[in-house]
């Protein structure tokens, strides 16, 4: 049977409005169950993606050895990288161990380091698949190097729903478009209306970022009515039809959340109507204003955002790396911290999931006497709020911060453990398709507990 | 059932076509998809790399820098906001309702059946024309408005 029809039939039974309710409470009410025995301890994601990749041990990983063998190549120092490779590269940043934790924060982080050390969840042993953006960009949101599988916002957004009807339960936002595009968001199988919706925030106006968001032309009574009519229609020709067809389904509740967008995404989308003084505390840069935007979302109950933090792959630093991770790190710090804070004082943080990371990260050996190259074989990441102990780094690389070695964490394993964390069994948030249950781990991934607080 | 549906390119040609006003001339240069009066085949748009056109982004269409062996098939508010308030299909009801005043003067049933004929090929079921009466009699000057919502309808957009 089909899930979408049997949830739907449940939602009518329970009186309640479509998108209102998430799948958990409407399996819930079928006998079925994914959540694990213990309260969600997020109940929505903020996803803060440095597309390109990052190097870890910049920022929250210190690696001594890199001064030591600085030019050289030991043993341990010559995995396989995409591109030719030289001797290791010290990372030439202070470290300070910061907060009660102690956790060691490097100079390139100021603000996030005297505020926020003991929220900080460090993951040092991420690793993926696949040492190219495209797929990497694709493991990261799918866990697969295809697009053919729905992404990890998509799936949350199909567990969980949307706590605002009116806007998007998934919004995707880059001040331009990362390389690859609305494959890394979409929904695949899973109904339509679960895709991310992308915005593209780099001029502030809401009547810019959203096309078309304003009708100029009809009253609303118009509007509503010709909405109806649509509504109707296009009721009549599925129940024509007989049969089930999650795209015409989802067509229309798209055009209904569409309608509804028309109001309450001109107040969400509007960050000129914060006050002045909490835009300077963000920064006015495309990422201050991203992160702004990121939390007035899911204050208003958007459930999964995604802010890619430039235009095609700003953090892949073949050349110059040291140069310009010293301006993206200026960048993302003080939005990053305020964020952090803002979430904090509004009571949010302790709900609200922080993901920072890129698709993979960077090897400690140069590329071309100054850049470095992609690093799948082991690359760091970091969680706050939500549910994950803060100042604490779980897992640890190599010396040289090249290869996962303690705790290596697979995408599976980070997928598993934000779904964990929503209170989600990530073995039991399943879509049959094509014959079988998929899910997002497909038959692997471990919850990652000693990251739990 | 293996239901179609119609890419933005089609989609858009299949609107001119029938308010009938698609340019079916074969060739020629590019033509910008934001200009209102362009009436040729979607397929003459202009694409521009950088910049790319929003009517196609929104609605599917792949990024141009890159290799695409197949389409994503999304349905977003966005499309729909499209549908609703984007200029095209404002346009494009207003030409097909002068259509329809043109061939089927003022009478409401005949407007309808001929708006059927034209994009769906059939009649209209008891329960559509009586929807399409119900709407047109309740708004002045309604039928493009009504015209807008069979372009946008489900029925228009795939096909069986």
């Amino acid at each position: 049977m089909n899930t979408e029809i049997s949830r739907r039939a449940l939602l009518g039974q329970m009186g309640a409005g479509l998108g209102m309710v998430g799948l958990a409470q409407a399996l819930q009410a079928e006998g079925a169950n994914f959540a694990p025995p213990f309260t969600p301890r997020a109940k929505r994601v903020i996803h803060l993606f440095m597309n390109g990749g990052p190097f870890g041990p910049d920022f929250l990983d210190p690696k001594p050895a890199l001064k030591k063998y600085a030019g050289q190549r030991p043993e341990g120092a010559d995995l396989r990288t995409e591109r030719p490779t030289g001797g290791l590269m010290p990372s030439p940043y202070q470290y300070t161990h910061c907060g009660k934790s102690g956790l060691p924060v490097s100079e390139l982080l100021p603000n996030l380091a005297r505020k926020h050390a003991d929220h900080l969840c460090v993951l040092r042993s991420v690793y993926t698949d696949n040492p190219n953006h495209g797929p990497a960009l694709l493991l990261m949101n799918n866990g697969t190097m295809t697009p053919r599988v729905p992404s990890m916002g998509a799936w949350v957004s199909y567990g969980l729903g949307t706590e605002n009807r009116n806007l998007p339960a998934y919004v995707v936002l880059c001040p331009g478009r990362p390389v690859r595009f609305s494959i890394l968001w979409n929904s695949a199988f899973l109904p339509a209306k679960n895709a991310g919706m992308y915005v593209n925030h780099s001029k502030l106006d809401p009547n810019t970022m959203i096309p078309w968001l304003k009708n100029s032309r009809l009253s609303n009574r118009d509007q509503l009515d010709q909405l109806d009519l649509m509504k109707a229609l296009n009721q009549e020709h599925l129940r024509a039809r007989g049969d089930s067809d999650l795209r015409l389904e989802g067509r229309i509740e798209a055009m209904e959340t569409a309608y509804r967008m028309q109001f309450s995404a001109s107040d969400a989308f509007d960050i000129t109507r914060e006050p002045e003084t909490m835009r300077e505390r963000y920064g006015k840069s495309h990422f201050g204003n991203g992160c702004l935007l990121a939390r007035r979302l899911v204050e208003r109950g958007t459930r999964f955002v995604q802010l890619y933090y430039g235009d095609r792959q700003p953090w892949d630093t073949h050349r110059k790396h040291d140069e310009t991770t010293r301006k993206l790190a200026a960048d993302i710090d003080q939005p990053i911290a305020t964020l952090l804070s803002d979430l904090e004082e509004r009571g949010m943080l302790e709900d609200t999931l922080v993901i920072w990371g890129g698709e993979f990260g960077r090897t400690p050996v140069s590329e071309g006497g100054n850049g470095r190259d992609h690093n799948p074989h082991g690359f760091l990441m970091w969680m706050a709020g939500g549910g994950v102990k803060g100042g604490y780094a779980h897992g640890s690389s190599d010396e040289f911060g090249f290869k996962a070695v303690e705790n290596p964490m697979p995408i599976h394993d980070l997928h598993a453990t934000i779904l964990h964390l929503l209170g989600i069994n990530h073995e039991l948030l399943t879509y049959r398709y094509a014959g079988r249950d998929f899910r997002l781990t497909d038959v692997s991934g471990h919850v990652a507990h000693d990251i739990l607080a | 059932m293996n239901r179609l549906r119609l890419e933005i390119e089609p989609w858009r040609d299949a609107m001119l076509k029938v308010s009938g006003v698609l340019d079916e001339t074969v060739g020629g240069k590019t033509v910008d998809l934001n200009d209102q009066h362009n009436r040729r085949r979607t397929l003459y748009g202009t694409i521009q790399r950088r910049d790319p056109n929003k009517m196609l982004q929104v609605n599917d269409f792949p990024d141009p820098t890159a290799h695409c062996p197949a389409r994503a098939e999304t349905i977003t508010p966005l499309q729909m906001l499209f549908t609703l308030n984007g200029p095209l299909l404002e346009a494009q009801a207003a030409n097909l309702a002068r259509r329809i005043l043109r061939e089927a003067a003022q009478d409401s049933a005949r407007q309808i059946t001929l708006a059927y004929r034209l994009l769906f090929q059939r009649m209209p079921t008891d329960q559509e024309r009586k929807l399409g009466l119900r709407f047109l009699a309740g708004h002045e000057n309604g039928l493009p408005l009504y015209t807008q919502a069979l372009l946008g309808s489900n029925e228009f957009l795939y096909l069986d």
